[in-house]
């Protein structure tokens, strides 16, 4: 991949691959289904997912599963808005980028 | 490194960072590492960084959360990128140092040859508006011959009726025509002017964006 992924992108990716499920999901779900998108390096996510939480983009809750606890991320109505702002912007990047070199 | 040198680097190096930042991050990756399924005594992948490479990610986002801090790390295969980055900048910074040393040592000679240009240009602009301006003083100069024709013909009119009438002629005419060219003068120096004030404003938007 000679494309880098900027902070923009890779925030919409994350917040799209969290809002697939209802429920939300965490962080090595998270982790690995944006590496089946992206070349990400794994240390980049944490960092971004404890921004998009502080940005209110992002809640969290504790579950218990086989013992253990698990953090689940969840989007907020205000994640939902940002996420779709980003949709809306890609469209119209991508779409211009694909005209361009087709 | 297994997971327990693994966390245990994590907390060192995370402790001049608030408690909860620091307990957030900690549990993350404890939670992180089980779901991976990587015992106490199991190595932790490389692929999920060094702790020293966690916690500068950590801190970096921290500092400037809107800094592209992924930029560099996301991409793995770097010499294409390198590749691209030289071709962008095209010259080293040695290269662009030595372009700055002569170019301030050699400065005395292009130095004073840019500012002899520069007056050249304005003394063009200023010799147009020049032009303009005499002109314009011509066409004020016709009307008021023009208008001291006609009154001087008005006055001989009633002892020279054929002198009075030509003088009257005359005024007239000057004057119209010293009309024309003073309204016309000033049109063209408005337009001149906007004209120049145009390409002042494309030439300093260029260097601005320079």
């Amino acid at each position: 991949m000679v494309f880098t992924t900027g902070a923009a992108l890779l925030d919409a990716i994350v917040l799209a691959v969290v809002s697939k499920e209802d429920e939300g999901s965490y962080g090595y779900k998270i982790t690995q289904e944006v590496k089946n998108v992206i070349e990400v390096s794994e240390s980049t996510l944490y960092p971004v997912l404890r921004r998009l939480q502080k940005d209110e983009c992002l809640e969290t809750y504790d579950e218990q599963c086989d013992g253990r606890n698990r953090r689940y991320y969840k989007v907020t109505d205000r994640g939902m808005a940002q996420l779709g702002m980003y949709k809306k912007e890609w469209g119209e990047y991508s779409s211009k980028i694909t005209d361009m070199l087709s | 490194m297994n997971r327990r040198e693994f966390m245990k680097s994590l907390r060192e190096q995370l402790s001049d960072m608030l408690e909860d930042e620091r307990n957030e991050a900690l549990e993350y990756y404890e939670d992180y590492l089980d779901e991976a399924g990587i015992n106490e005594d199991d190595i932790v992948p490389e692929s999920l960084g060094t702790p020293e490479k966690i916690v500068e990610n950590i801190k970096k986002s921290i500092q400037n959360p809107d800094e592209d801090f992924i930029r560099e790390e996301n991409v793995q295969n770097p010499p294409a990128v390198s590749t691209i980055k030289k071709k962008i900048s095209g010259l080293s910074n040695t290269e662009w140092i030595l372009i700055i040393i002569i170019a301030v040592l050699t400065s005395p000679v292009w130095g004073s040859a840019v500012i002899g240009a520069g007056g050249v240009l304005i003394g063009i602009v200023a010799g147009i508006i020049g032009i303009f301006v005499g002109f314009g003083a011509a066409g004020i100069g016709m009307i008021a011959g023009g208008v001291a024709c006609v009154v001087t013909g008005v006055i001989t009119f009633p002892s020279a009726v054929g002198n009075g009438l030509l003088l009257c002629g005359v005024g007239a005419f000057l004057a119209g025509i010293g009309l024309l060219v003073t309204v016309g003068m000033i049109n063209a120096m408005i337009v001149f002017v906007k004209w120049i004030m145009k390409i002042c404003k494309k030439v300093y938007q260029k260097v601005a964006t320079c």
